[in-house]
């Protein structure tokens, strides 16, 4: 599969708990806990096949559907500061084919009797990236006309 | 700092608001092969020029095509920026990334917070 695009994003995301920043903390790094809460949507069953949750640890994990795998997953630590941040790359494949990356930076806030969770996922999606139904060939034609002066978000 | 709730959602589920309608996605094909009119861009359409200028509106305010007069003529192009910012894989990441912080929320709440 080739590489044919490459589309760039970077979102924040912020979250208020009614929990402290340890105990929040603690759900990232226990990989137990973080089955429950890890997977990418209702249906998918996250397959933690290997967790190392300390800086340079790999984490390898597989998108499950109706015991099918559909994507894989792997983590890998850069920084770790107990309690108060995670930084992050989770390169996702499809079985085989890259799909894209992210780096993923979580902070762990403490606000009022609780925390403040802000996490930051700076994206690159590589070709693949699915195109909106009935628009591919335009789209790729738009693309090509862009050019050099399509810079994504 | 105010605690913004995920910022950028109102943008994307005004952008993916627009999408939701045939016809629009129509417009947004069509403009994917270069810019239009919006009288050719209604051509295939039965429908009154009203209702669609109607949609033509929605796209623009969602940002997704620009509009501009030339004369007596209305072109519009795509915004193909914007419309990579709702395509596919970015999108669905980012979608998953909230529905997890999400149950992270309800996890916590359930064990009960000891603090």
């Amino acid at each position: 599969m080739s590489h044919q695009s490459m589309i760039h994003r970077t979102t924040t995301m912020s979250r208020t708990y009614a929990a402290s920043p340890a105990r929040v903390f603690a759900a990232w790094a226990d990989p137990d806990i973080r089955r429950i809460w890890g997977s990418p949507s209702d249906n998918v069953e996250l397959r933690i096949d290997s967790a190392d949750f300390r800086v340079g640890g790999e984490d390898v994990q597989t998108c499950m559907v109706q015991g099918e795998a559909v994507a894989s997953v792997i983590g890998r630590y850069h920084d770790i500061v107990a309690d108060r941040r995670i930084i992050y790359t989770e390169v996702i494949s499809d079985p085989g084919a890259l799909l894209g990356m992210s780096l993923v930076s979580a902070e762990f806030i403490t606000a009022g009797s609780g925390m403040r969770l802000e996490l930051t996922l700076q994206t690159v999606a590589v070709d693949g990236s699915d195109l909106l139904e009935g628009v591919e060939e335009g789209w790729s034609s738009a693309l090509g006309r862009l050019g050099g002066q399509f810079v994504a978000v | 700092m105010p605690n913004i709730q995920d910022s950028d959602t109102h943008r994307l589920d005004r952008g993916f608001q627009a999408l939701a309608d045939a016809t629009r996605r129509g417009v947004i094909a069509q403009l994917a092969a270069g810019e239009a009119s919006v009288a050719e861009l209604a051509a295939p359409y039965d429908m009154a020029l009203p209702s669609f200028l109607q949609h033509v509106r929605v796209l623009e305010d969602a940002g997704l095509i620009t509009t501009e007069k030339r004369g007596r003529v209305r072109t519009c192009r795509l915004e193909a920026q914007r419309l990579a910012e709702l395509d596919g894989w970015i999108a669905r990441y980012e979608a998953a990334w909230r529905t997890r912080l999400d149950r992270l929320g309800s996890l916590l709440g359930r064990k009960g917070d000891t603090q």
